[in-house]
């Protein structure tokens, strides 16, 4: 098995497998995700359980995972061997959460190394399997990952209650354990403030919306996850199906926002996108929400075809570059601001020049 | 509720073991449990199936009767505990997690409110899993048992009886590949 750090090295020469541009349509929904909670049946939760206990559970599904060929070409990581900023870059990358990135005893991800499909291995449950697409691809999705499972639940025999489901460390996610989600960017939203709104009227329907890096981060570079709120009483399809109707309602909202900026506010639109752009050529001191947000508004000039000299697939690219950990791991050094952010936009300019 | 062990004072502790699908509750008051070494924040150490044994043993004992009128004990609050897994209804209420699949029993009074207003519904519907495997799950189990045995002896420096428990670890786990 290669070591932990020579599989972050070769992700970061790769574009990301949730960011990509082969669309013509504006780039609203940008990718969609279904991850599926599993515990095996009868053995206590990763909270509960001690670190020889959870090396235990991590030696099952992992042999289970390569008795089935659950991987085209299986890449892992051992949490707690990496640096923080190798965890970082993996939680950047959108393949792990913020809880599973304290590094505890046992706690593995396995990846395709086309970061398509991951598992996460003594998260808050013992099982969580990611699936991911860039635009919105719920139905074949679910198609995927539901394969995938049955084929580990042919070695691994799952907690499951016929009242209640399947069982997990926490009752918010029991019965199909699914969590269906979209990443969203929302931009046109976010300037006319209408943002707050849209969100409060989404939990009204059982849908919790949260920031890039999931649950209890902050909507950088305003981009929104949508997700189901509910996992008990609705079958998988209906909860896509539900994701799904929301996703189409709020990319109408952005689209009804992008069109009255357009109408109404023309030269605000255009000198906030514009300004987004010259603080990105011109800048020697950028943080990465400052970053972030500039990157965005230009996302959503080149929908606006705002800009000749610069295309989706390189704004994709500084979008992943730009952010904290993958700038570190790319100039193969630990960095503190101001020398952190001098550097990022140092990258920023060249990137933009050439 | 009266305490299962002195049969006198109230009791506050409250563990639940569901043995193949039935319910066995036993209460206990603080003053047994200190003597017996539970304490609220955790279980850790304590034989809970030899303490069930040994109270229902007594239980089944003819001399149960003669409820003594109320000692002067402070009420606590009320703790449910999971025998399974020893997790308590005051690391629930703290962390909103559960420590094994078994604590959906134990703290179903608890989740019976809580459930229905997380969910759209209080049953099922979609996905099953496989049920065929039950005999691999068996051996699981057995390993992960032996794992937390040889995680105690470990802690007490027990080295000699630890390799023993690692040898059996390794044949039980040489027959399920
Ligand atoms: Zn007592
Ligand atoms: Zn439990």
């Amino acid at each position: 098995m290669k070591s932990n750090f020579d599989n972050t090295g070769i992700l970061i020469k790769k574009p990301v497998a949730w960011l990509s541009a082969d669309s013509t349509e504006p780039q609203i929904a940008i990718s969609s995700r279904i991850r599926l909670a599993r515990n095996i049946a009868n053995l206590k939760f990763p909270i509960t359980s001690s670190d020889n206990e959870r090396d235990y559970i991590l030696e099952i599904i992992s042999g289970a995972c390569d008795k089935v060929h659950l991987f085209n070409e299986k890449l892992s990581f051992n949490m707690s061997q990496l640096s923080q900023i190798e965890r970082k870059f993996l939680l950047e990358r959108h393949l792990v959460s913020r809880e599973f990135c304290s590094g505890n005893k046992g706690s593995s991800l396995f990846i395709d190394s086309d970061e398509s499909f991951g598992l996460m291995i003594n998260e808050e449950d013992h099982l969580r399997m990611q699936i991911f697409s860039p635009g919105i691809k719920f139905k074949a999705l679910w198609e995927n990952i539901s394969q995938k499972e049955s084929l580990l639940n042919n070695e691994i025999p799952f907690a499951f209650d016929s009242k209640l489901g399947f069982l997990t460390s926490c009752p918010t996610n029991i019965g199909t354990g699914i969590r269906v989600s979209a990443m969203l960017s929302l931009p046109a939203l976010t300037l006319s403030t209408q943002i707050n709104q849209i969100i409060y009227a989404t939990g009204k329907l059982g849908m919790t919306v949260r920031g890039l890096y999931g649950e209890g981060s902050e909507a950088l570079g305003y981009i929104y996850q949508l997700s189901n709120q509910s996992t008990l009483g609705e079958n998988e399809e209906e909860i896509i199906g539900r994701v799904g109707s929301t996703v189409n309602r709020m990319i109408q909202h952005e689209l009804d926002a992008r069109t009255l900026l357009i109408q109404n506010r023309r030269d605000f639109l255009s000198d906030f996108i514009g300004r987004s752009y010259a603080i990105m050529r011109h800048s020697y001191l950028i943080t990465e929400k400052e970053a972030l947000n500039a990157l965005s508004a230009i996302r959503m000039g080149l929908d606006l075809n705002m800009f000749d000299s610069l295309d989706m697939e390189k704004v994709n690219a500084l979008f992943v570059m730009v952010q904290d950990a993958h700038l570190q791991k790319c100039l193969r050094k630990e960095l503190k601001p101001p020398e952190l952010d001098a550097k990022r936009a140092e990258l920023i300019r060249k990137f933009l020049i050439n | 509720m009266i305490c299962n062990i002195c049969n006198k004072n109230q009791a506050t502790i409250h563990i639940q073991e569901v043995v193949n699908g039935a319910k066995k509750s036993l209460h206990i008051c603080q003053i047994c449990a200190d003597a017996k070494g539970i304490s609220v924040t955790g279980l850790n150490g304590i034989n809970l199936s030899e303490l069930f044994k040994t109270v229902h043993n007594t239980i089944a004992a003819p001399q149960i009767a003669q409820k003594t009128p109320d000692s002067n004990i402070t009420t606590q609050p009320e703790i449910i505990v999971c025998s399974s897994c020893l997790w308590d209804s005051e690391k629930l209420k703290k962390t909103g997690r559960l420590g094994c699949p078994q604590c959906y029993k134990a703290f179903s009074g608890i989740l019976g409110y809580s459930i229905p207003s997380l969910h759209r519904g209080d049953f099922h519907v979609g996905k099953k899993p496989i049920t065929s495997i039950q005999n691999r799950n068996d051996a699981m189990v057995d390993i992960f048992r032996l794992q937390t045995k040889l995680d105690n002896l470990v802690q007490n420096e027990s080295y000699e009886e630890a390799a023993i428990i690692r040898d059996k670890i390794n044949t039980l786990k040489s027959t399920i590949v």
